[in-house]
Parts: structure tokens; C-alpha cells; sequence
């Protein structure tokens, strides 16, 4: 059973979340608290000491982020809610952030507590909250790849490429392993994004700074040694993109 | 000096071709064949038919053995033996041939031979810098091969070639060949290198050099004495003769009074050994300049006696040279002058335009052969080397093919060139014409800008705004709220509140595409936003929308302008609120006929702009679509200056503070 607080400022929401839990999670998730506003919710964590907590990004005098700042117990899995917050989904993606977006989907929740059921380790990784304000801000440069047994914090300028089987995305890393994560290549595209990094393929993500050459038929030489197709519909783009690219 | 001119031309030619005794030379590289073929060679001056069989046979020798450097070998001395039969023909084509045979093997001795046989090649068809450097490579080869013999005679050919102009080297090439012919100790080479450095010393005299004059005599003298001294073992007399004729011209040449009976004896030397061995050109020579001198001494009578002995004796030779006849007719007819002999002078001179003519007609042959034979010569060395790249694939014409596209191209380049840079001139032409149009219609424009400048801000704004009014923020919490409704089996207010949204979202999407709507849409609009908002936000705000009923409802105002206020009041001014004090939101319209505006107060009692503005950073549509109105009302404002906003804290009667937003918005 995971004790758990939810954080939102608005009464329906709060409702509708507590509601699908009880539908999908009964046996698993027990909700101890609420919260409406950052004080209180920095108070309650702290006391309730929870497993588990779904956090609103705008609440009540502050947002979600205050209240992890704030915090002195971090031995909780955590979930941020949102309805639109678009930066802070960049920032959640790159700190490898588990969120749901508003109106909650029953099947994205379900995936969301099988996945922190799966995961060892239930502290928020400190380097993930130190980028989480930074990155929800500036352009971040590092990114953190979540496994099953740790967290990589990865240079975005040291990523070469990724390439996705189904639902796995593969990141070829510079001077380093390759990484596997557990996340469709969708998940990553719109944070890995030009003039830095392009699509040129359903499967395939590439760092332009790594291009050695390419072929007008449609080839992409990596510094990798590997051999990238450019799909037809990213032809023009890519072309477009490499043309403008300042050597 | 006409006759040393002549006597000059023979000599470098006949320096060149040099007999060959290499009993002492480099026994471990010179193979039997090339001491055969070198053998014949030595016989060229003797029996060129002997000679040129020995060689053959030598050739044919190589050919069955598949000796292939000792092939190009043969070649070569078979090519320098046609030179000295004065066989053009046979003389390229057994250089190419060494040329090419020896570019295979890589052999360095056949190559240097080639390159010797190449170079004096050019040097017969008049290409001078070709030559060069056909002969300065087998120099450098035959310097490694440590074959000084032939280091003497390639440093004085090199030396004669530089003789026109480059001083210094002539000097350099000449002393190296002296330095290599001593060390060779082949007395032949050592007389060839002695008449290259003569010839450069005799240069210097020439330029004024006196001081030299002494030592070049002694030099002769010296060089005289050594070729006598070896006797037999040198083939080619001819230089003997030379040196004679030489010596001669320095006597001549020297301080007066003139030692006449050295320059005879000498020149009676010359001419006795010509007539020993048979040597045609220096009998001539040496009658030719003993002729003159006797001119300058003022006996013509022996001086014609010579010239005509010289003419009898060319006519008997079974071949022309019209040079000579020239040479010896104007010498007979400036003789004639100065005897005033005018009978004389007119026969002379019409013998002499007869083979004057004959003369240049013949070197105007002589030219377009040669220059053929360059032609000949360049392209197969051109195309030995295009062999040598394509691993000697049959590509024959490639490189004329080369040569005549690129006269195309470089024509087809010049043609462009003219064409392009008239083509500039008229543009420029034109390009001043139409700057000055341009300058009338940009005044013109200049005035038109300003009014299309306002309508593109205005059309970029409308765009934006389309994009920023419906905070999808609002929308998606909205959505989640129902979503709860359902959740919670109230299903009545949950279909009710989405056919409501439904209804908002429709008229936010066609209001945005409006110029214009009616005040009565716009509150219509405002109802459905705040009773939204009302339940999104548990009913913790009541609001009210006062003076509809006193306006004519159909006025019509811009869209959209009022719903962001609205919504700001809402986020920042009543959400924020405890939960124990009710928020309330009124929204009045009251107008403004003398000024054509309506007059449109917000006013909430909620926390302020001061504490409202904690969370306003947090919000970017918020402040979005706030910059978005302040930017709309701006531009309102250039047609009516009464349009603006204000937005301030006020406290009410009950002493709650709250924010007031007063606009003023044109009527359309």
C-alpha cells in the first residue's frame, strides 16, 4: 500500500483523482491527505511522510515546484499533474519526471503506478530536482534517462542519435554505453527538438552536430559509423535544416 | 661575323654528337649490348652504314634477349645517329621509341639516355626550354650513375642552350662539364667541355671582356695541345677543327695590331684537317672567315679567289645549303662595293636574291617541320605519360580530344566572358534607369506604407489573439472537472456544464474570425465564461453583469477584448482567496455616446494586483493575453484617442480590497 497525499487546488480535480484511484488502485494506493496550497502541502509531506504524491504544477499562492523545494522529506514517489504547463512538461521529460496530464486517463494512470511499483529506488534523485526549476525555465543541458537500475544524467550535446523498437527509444551516448529507456522516441521528440536535434525518420532521432556526411538519396552518415535513412517526408527539412547549420 | 654565325650553328650541332670509347667507363652498370651499340655509334663518322648496322643488330639483339633497358638504349644511340645524318624522321622516332621503352622498365641508365635523346630532340626542332628539361634530367641521372663522360657533354650542351642571355649558367654548366670531363680522363669529353667553356669565354671577349683575352688564347692553346697530344683516340676531328677556327676568331677578335700569322696558320690548320678527314663544313667555315679577313685587310682579289673556291665547293657537294650561298654571295657582293665593280654587284646581287629566296622558302619548311615534329613529339610524350596512368590502356586520341576541348573551353570561356561583361554594362545601364523610377515610386510608397503598416500589425494581432483566448489552461481543468462530475454519477450538471462549454468554445472561435460582434454576444460570452469558471472553481465566487438592460444591445464592439480581464480577476484575484471570504465579480457596461465608446468596468474583491501579481510570472498565457489586449487597444487608439485602460486596487465600502480594470472601448 502506497500512503499517499494528492496536491490540487481544484476541488473537482481533486475529486475526479480520487475517485479513478479508488476505481483502478483500490488495493494498492492508500490516500492519507490533501492539499490546496504550497504551505500546507510542504507542512503535510513532511509529517505524513507518504509513499507516493500526485502534485498539482499551479496551486494555490505558488506551484509544485515551490513545494519541493521546500520539503525536507524526499522519500516519496512523485507525480505531477497537469492541464497544459507546457514548460514544465519540457522540464519533466528532461528529469525523467513521472506526470499525467489533466483530465487523467485511467489507462495513463495505471501505467503510471505499475511503473513506480516496478521501480527500486523511491527517493526523488536530487539531481533531478536541481535541473527540474532550471529546466523549466532555460534550455536545459542534460537530460535524465531513467533504467531499471539507475538514472543517467546525460549531456544533450553528447547524445548522437536514438533509435526506437516499438516502445523502448535506444540513445547512442557519446564516449559511453548506449542507453535503453522504456519510452516511445514521441516521448523525447518534442524535448530533443531543432535546430539541435531532428527526426529524420519514424525510428531515428539525430544530433546534427554529429553528421559526418550524408548522401542525396537519403543517407545519413553518423559520427557513430552507423548508416541513418532519412525518410522521404524529412527530406526537405533535414536538407533545409543541415544547409542553414553554421560550420 | 656572318661566317661565325654559321661556323657556330655547325659547331654546337656537331658538338653534340660525340663518339663514345667507354673501355674505361663504368663496366658494372654498361651491359655488352650497350658496348655494341655504343661501339657502332663511334663508327657514325667513319662508315654510317657499318655504323648503323652494328646498332641494329645490337637493337634486334636486346629485342630477342627482352632486354628492355638495354632497348631503349640502342634506341637512343640510334636516334643520335640520325641526328648526325640530319634524319629528322628516323631521329623522333627512335627517341620516342627509347622514351617510351624506357618509361617501362624504370631503369634509371635507359631512362637518362632517353631523356638525352628527348632533349636533343628539342633542341634540333628549336624547343629550347624543352630541352632543357629533358637534358637537365638525364644530367642529375647521369650524375647518379656516375657516368662523367656523359656528365661532360650533357653540362656542355646544357651550357650552349643557356648561351643566349643566361650568362651565369652557361659559365656554371660549362665549368662542371670541364671539372667531369677531367675526371672521366676521356680526352674526347675533355675537348668538348674545353670548347664549351671557349665558348663562353669567347662571349665574354666579345662583350669587352679584354682582360680575359690573354687566357682565353692560352685556354685554346692549352686545348690544342691536349687534343694533339691524344692523337687517335679522338673520333670526332671535326672539334679539332674547331678549336683551330676558334683560336682563330680570338685573334681576330684581339687587341691590334692583329697577329695575322697566327690567325692564318690556324686557320690553315682548320682547313687541312677538313680536307684530311673529309670535313665539309669546316673547309667551308674556314674559307669563309680566311675571305673575310682578307677583306678587312683590303685584298680582295685573294678574298674573291676564297669566296668562289668556297662556292665550287658547295656546288659539288650532292647536297644545297642555301645558307652558305647566301653567305658567300652577299660576302662577293659587298666585296664588288667596295671595289665599285657595279657589273659585278648586280650579277652577285641577283645570285644572291636566288638563294635568298631559295634560303627562306627552305626555312619556312624547315620551321612548319619542325613545329610539326614538336607536335609530333609532345603528344607522344603526352600520351606515354597518359599510358603510364591508365596501366597503358589503349586510349589514343584522349589527349588531342583534351587539347581541342580545351581550345573549345577556353574559347567558350572568352565567348562567355564578352558576352557577360556587355551584358553588365547594359544592366548597369538599366539599373541606374530603374533606380531612378525606383526613387520616384519609393516616395510614393513611403506614403502608402504607413496605412499598410497598421493593417499588417493589425492582421498579425488578430492572428495571436485566435491563438491566446481560450486558456487551455481553463480548458483542460474544465474537462477534468466534468470528468469528476461523471465520476461522481451527477450526470445532469455534467451534461449540462459540457454543452456549455461546447457553446463557449463555439463562439470564441467565431468571434476571433469577427471584426465586429453585438454587445449582446459578448455578454452572452462572459455569462457561459464565469458560470464555467464558477463551477470549475466550486462556487467560491458569485458574479454579476450590470447595465445590459439600459444599452441598445445591438452595438457592436471589437471581440474578445473583455474576457481576459476576466479571466485575470478570476485566477489572480479570486482563486487565491481563503476559503472563508465569498468572491465577488461584477462587470458593468455603461456608454459613452459623445465619445462613440462603451465604458466597461471589471472590479473584484479578491486579493489585489499586489499579492494577485505572486503567481502572475507562473501564468505565460495570462500574461499573454493580457500584452495582446494592452497591444489591440493601442492600435484602437490611433482612430479614437478616447480608448484606454486602467487598472487599478481600490477598497470597497465594506473595507475589502479588490481590483478595478476600467476600459473604454470603441463602438464599431
Amino acid at each position: 500500500m502506497y500512503r499517499t497525499i494528492i496536491i490540487e487546488d481544484e476541488h473537482h480535480l481533486r475529486e475526479a483523482l480520487t475517485m479513478l484511484i479508488e476505481i483502478i488502485a483500490q488495493d494498492t494506493i492508500q490516500i492519507v491527505g490533501f492539499a490546496e496550497d504550497t504551505a500546507t502541502a510542504v507542512k503535510m509531506i513532511d509529517r505524513l511522510k507518504p509513499d507516493l504524491v500526485f502534485m498539482d504544477v499551479m496551486l494555490k499562492r505558488g506551484t509544485g515546484f515551490d513545494v519541493l523545494n521546500q520539503i525536507t522529506y524526499k522519500s516519496f514517489h512523485l507525480v505531477f499533474t497537469t492541464a497544459y504547463e507546457q514548460h514544465a512538461i519540457r522540464a519533466f521529460k528532461f528529469n525523467a519526471i513521472d506526470y499525467l496530464l489533466k483530465p487523467i486517463d485511467t489507462e495513463e494512470l495505471k501505467l503510471s503506478i505499475e511503473r513506480i511499483a516496478q521501480r527500486k529506488n523511491i527517493f526523488i534523485q536530487h539531481n533531478q530536482l536541481l535541473n527540474l526549476k532550471e529546466s523549466s525555465s532555460t534550455k536545459p543541458e542534460r537530460i535524465i534517462l531513467p533504467t531499471q537500475e539507475a538514472m543517467h544524467v546525460v549531456k544533450l550535446d553528447n547524445i548522437v542519435r536514438c533509435e526506437t523498437s516499438g516502445s523502448y527509444t535506444t540513445f547512442v551516448v557519446m564516449e559511453g554505453k548506449n542507453i535503453m529507456v522504456s519510452k516511445p522516441l514521441k516521448h523525447y521528440e518534442e524535448v530533443l527538438c531543432p535546430p539541435q536535434f531532428y527526426r529524420v525518420h519514424q525510428s531515428h532521432l539525430i544530433n546534427m552536430q554529429y553528421v559526418s556526411s550524408y548522401s542525396k538519396e537519403g543517407i545519413v552518415y553518423m559520427q557513430d559509423n552507423s548508416r541513418i535513412p532519412i525518410s522521404r517526408a524529412n527530406k526537405d527539412g533535414f536538407f533545409k535544416m543541415i544547409s542553414n547549420e553554421q560550420f | 661575323m656572318h661566317w661565325i654565325k654559321i661556323m657556330k650553328g655547325y659547331f654546337s650541332f656537331l658538338l653534340v654528337i660525340f663518339a663514345l670509347i667507354s673501355r674505361f667507363a663504368c663496366a658494372q652498370t654498361a651491359t655488352p649490348i650497350e658496348k655494341k651499340a655504343e661501339h657502332g655509334y663511334t663508327q657514325r663518322f667513319i662508315d654510317t652504314v657499318a655504323s648503323l648496322r652494328l646498332q641494329h643488330q645490337a637493337l634486334s639483339q636486346a629485342q630477342s634477349q627482352q632486354q628492355k633497358a638495354d632497348e631503349a638504349i640502342c634506341h637512343a644511340y640510334l636516334a643520335m645517329t640520325y641526328r648526325r645524318m640530319l634524319n629528322l624522321k628516323e631521329f623522333s622516332k627512335h627517341t620516342e621509341l627509347a622514351f617510351a621503352i624506357a618509361d617501362q622498365t624504370q631503369n634509371q641508365r635507359a631512362i637518362a639516355y632517353a631523356n638525352w635523346s628527348m632533349g636533343l630532340l628539342r633542341s634540333y626542332i628549336d624547343d629550347k626550354s624543352g630541352a632543357l628539361k629533358y637534358m637537365l634530367k638525364a644530367y642529375g641521372l647521369f650524375q647518379n650513375l656516375q657516368e662523367y663522360r656523359y656528365c661532360a657533354k650533357l653540362g656542355s650542351d646544357i651550357s650552349y642552350l643557356f648561351s643566349n642571355g643566361a650568362t651565369a649558367k652557361c659559365r656554371k654548366y660549362a665549368d662542371e662539364a670541364l671539372i667531369y670531363a677531367r675526371q672521366s680522363n676521356d680526352p674526347e669529353s675533355i675537348l668538348y667541355a674545353h670548347l664549351a667553356v671557349g665558348g663562353y669565354l669567347i662571349d665574354r671577349i666579345k662583350i669587352g671582356r679584354w682582360e680575359d683575352w690573354q687566357y682565353t688564347i692560352d685556354f685554346f692553346k692549352q686545348t690544342i695541345t691536349l687534343a694533339e697530344q691524344a692523337g687517335d683516340s679522338i673520333i670526332s676531328k671535326s672539334n679539332l677543327g674547331i678549336a683551330h677556327m676558334n683560336l682563330a676568331e680570338v685573334y681576330m677578335n684581339g687587341p691590334k695590331p692583329i697577329d695575322e700569322k697566327a690567325i692564318l696558320t690556324n686557320l690553315e690548320i682548320a682547313t687541312q684537317i677538313s680536307m684530311k678527314y673529309n670535313l665539309r663544313n669546316i673547309y667551308r667555315s674556314s674559307l669563309g672567315i680566311r675571305g673575310k679577313y682578307f677583306v678587312e685587310k683590303g685584298d680582295y682579289e685573294t678574298a674573291e679567289k676564297l669566296f668562289k673556291e668556297g662556292i665550287a665547293f658547295q656546288q659539288s657537294l650532292p647536297y644545297k645549303d642555301n645558307d652558305l650561298f647566301v653567305a658567300f654571295y652577299s660576302s662577293l657582293k659587298e666585296l664588288a662595293a667596295l671595289r665599285r665593280d657595279f657589273k659585278s654587284y648586280y650579277h652577285y646581287d641577283k645570285l644572291f636574291a636566288k638563294y635568298n629566296q631559295l634560303r627562306y622558302d627552305e626555312t619556312i619548311q624547315q620551321q612548319l617541320q619542325h613545329t610539326d615534329a614538336r607536335f609530333e613529339s609532345e603528344k607522344r610524350t603526352a600520351r606515354i605519360a597518359q599510358l603510364e596512368k591508365e596501366n597503358q590502356l589503349q586510349k589514343k586520341n584522349k589527349m588531342l580530344g583534351y587539347g581541342i576541348s580545351g581550345i573549345l573551353l577556353v574559347g567558350l570561356v572568352f565567348m562567355y566572358r564578352s558576352y557577360y561583361y556587355r551584358q553588365r554594362y547594359y544592366q548597369n545601364r538599366e539599373d541606374i534607369l530603374q533606380q531612378q523610377q525606383a526613387n520616384t515610386a519609393l516616395k510614393v510608397q513611403l506614403m502608402e506604407k504607413e496605412t499598410l503598416e497598421t493593417l499588417a500589425e493589425k492582421i498579425a494581432l488578430e492572428r495571436r489573439l485566435l491563438q491566446s483566448q481560450m486558456d487551455p489552461h481553463f480548458m483542460f481543468n474544465l474537462l477534468g472537472s466534468i470528468q469528476s462530475m461523471i465520476l461522481q454519477n451527477d450526470r445532469l450538471t455534467a451534461v449540462n456544464y459540457l454543452s456549455k462549454f461546447a457553446k463557449l468554445t463555439r463562439q470564441v472561435l467565431e468571434q476571433s474570425r469577427s471584426e465586429s460582434i453585438t454587445l449582446e454576444s459578448e455578454i452572452s460570452t462572459l455569462n457561459d465564461y464565469m458560470e464555467l469558471q464558477q463551477l470549475r472553481l466550486n462556487h467560491r465566487f458569485d458574479y454579476k453583469i450590470n447595465g445590459g438592460s439600459d444599452i441598445d444591445l445591438t452595438l457592436r464592439i471589437p471581440p474578445l477584448l473583455i474576457q481576459p480581464f476576466v479571466e485575470n480577476a478570476i485566477e489572480h484575484g479570486l482563486k487565491p482567496l481563503a476559503e472563508s471570504r465569498k468572491g465577488i465579480l461584477q462587470v458593468t457596461f455603461a456608454l459613452d455616446i459623445d465619445r462613440n465608446v462603451l465604458i466597461c468596468i471589471v472590479n473584484d474583491n479578491g486579493v489585489g494586483l499586489s499579492n494577485g501579481k505572486i503567481t502572475h510570472c507562473q501564468n505565460n498565457h495570462q500574461s499573454l493575453s493580457t500584452i495582446i489586449t494592452k497591444e489591440r487597444l493601442a492600435l484602437m487608439r490611433q482612430q479614437n484617442p478616447h480608448i484606454q485602460m486602467e487598472i487599478h486596487d481600490q477598497q470597497n465600502l465594506s473595507g475589502e480590497w479588490g481590483c478595478t480594470v476600467r476600459l473604454t472601448i470603441p463602438l464599431i
